[in-house]
């Protein structure tokens, strides 16, 4: 039951880089779309229609997390504190258009997304499909009045955590979202764990922890899913949260392919 | 456990008489427990007080039915879980139980990680616990207090499971305190 791990790079860089160092500009848009095209997408759905999420591991350098990470610097993003019945920690919404490398990255991974994003509509009988183009998906978004970037950039502290949550405001959501770890689990901080939990209609909900390191990414199921039981496909609610950071400091990211009201 | 909707794996309750090591637990940690369990009560405002000995608080269970033990060992083997739970078996409840990893994570098993989940002011905050071989830990049955976000006591409901294991084999015993109906 094991999720292999579909690998978008050769190597994983061994250490922490100096925070110093100068953008990354190895990546080229082509590099990465060519990355994305050779993972192993068959897995990947199969994962996805099994488990609600897949692992990606080294989706991101350590120069493209440690440059991200330091966004949340950056005073000209909108930071909003999380609190109450959200956790506690802040939130950081990336501008629109996204800045390279995640501009990319959102834009390709979406033109393999769309078709278990259409799929999973189908076998759940629900009429509408997906653009197969990310651009035209979010002017439809804007036509519905979502207008507003989910995408961002999180920060947990010592004792912050996530509640479960499912970003579903609006008419037009996908299904599918990217989750990634910009700091390192052990040396970084400790605890701060992404866990998803799967409710099927009347039993318990099922837990998740998906192990993440630095650079790791996941895709998961936004908010709801296909199960296929014995009579046929049913609709799971799938919601996610990180664990209570016990020490130092946890950044992660957050990649949405819709917008919010 | 799948027949039940409660997950995967195996479980085993004990009976009567338990192993010598699970009964000496039982008992060793029920008193020093019974001061904590005793004190949420009152901030909870629920007027049950348990007894100190264990004894008698397992015959407050059998009198009223509550007559088959709790403890139990579990097995989890790669694609198991367990969903997220409350061992509640009857009117009386012990608001504090153990649990003990039997395994070592890593060497015997990957994945099978204890995840608790709090409701809380509109949110269910997830703790991920982290246990190695040979470590128990207490935790809450069903609700305990909480400081209130302004003032006073509030109530926090709890839950708990085990995330899937991806390899191997993961044993467990959980030492409830409270007998079943």
């Amino acid at each position: 039951m094991m999720p292999a791990k579909p690998t978008i790079t050769e190597n994983r860089m061994p250490a922490k880089s100096n925070p110093m160092a100068p953008l990354s500009t190895s990546s080229s848009p082509d590099k990465i779309t060519h990355a994305i095209d050779r993972l192993d997408w068959t897995t990947i759905a199969t994962q996805l229609d099994r488990e609600g999420y897949t692992l990606l591991p080294g989706l991101l350098s350590v120069e493209q997390t440690d440059s991200l990470a330091r966004q949340t610097a950056d005073m000209e993003l909108h930071r909003e504190i999380v609190t109450g019945g959200s956790g506690h920690g802040e939130r950081f919404f990336l501008p629109e258009p996204l800045a390279s490398p995640l501009d990319v990255i959102q834009t390709h991974f979406y033109t393999h997304l769309v078709h278990i994003a259409n799929r999973w509509n189908e076998v759940l009988q629900t009429p509408y499909r997906h653009p197969t183009d990310l651009a035209q998906f979010l002017d439809f978004n804007r036509d519905c009045g979502q207008a507003r970037t989910l995408s961002h950039l999180n920060r947990l502290g010592e004792a912050d955590n996530l509640t479960l949550q499912q970003y579903t405001d609006g008419k037009q959501i996908f299904p599918l979202q990217i989750i990634a770890l910009l700091s390192e689990p052990g040396s970084d901080f400790e605890g701060g764990e992404l866990v998803m939990t799967e409710q099927r209609p009347r039993m318990q909900s099922r837990p998740m922890v998906l192990p993440l390191r630095q650079g790791d990414a996941a895709i998961i199921a936004t908010a709801q899913r296909p199960f296929k039981g014995s009579k046929g496909y049913y609709r799971v609610q799938t919601r996610h949260a990180v664990s209570r950071v016990r020490r130092g400091e946890r950044i992660g990211l957050e990649l949405f392919f819709h917008n919010a009201p | 456990m799948a027949r039940h909707g409660f997950g995967r794996g195996e479980y085993k309750y004990f009976s009567y008489p338990l192993p010598a090591i699970l009964t000496q637990l039982r008992h060793a940690l029920y008193p020093r427990l019974v001061p904590i369990a005793n004190q949420w009560n009152q901030q909870l405002g629920l007027s049950a007080h348990y007894p100190d000995r264990l004894d008698d608080f397992l015959a407050q269970c059998h009198a009223a039915g509550q007559t088959r033990p709790t403890p139990l060992i579990l097995q989890y083997a790669a694609g198991d879980y367990n969903c997220l739970h409350q061992d509640l078996y009857g009117e009386h409840v012990f608001p504090l139980q153990t649990a003990i990893l039997l395994s070592a994570p890593e060497r015997d098993f990957t994945g099978g990680e204890f995840v608790m989940t709090e409701s809380a002011s509109g949110g269910q905050q997830i703790e991920v616990v982290p246990l190695q071989q040979g470590d128990a830990l207490i935790f809450t049955v069903n609700q305990r207090p909480a400081r209130g976000l302004r003032r006073g006591t509030r109530k926090v409901a709890m839950r708990h499971g085990v995330s899937v294991v991806h390899s191997g084999r993961r044993h467990t015993v959980g030492l409830i305190f409270h007998d079943a109906r």
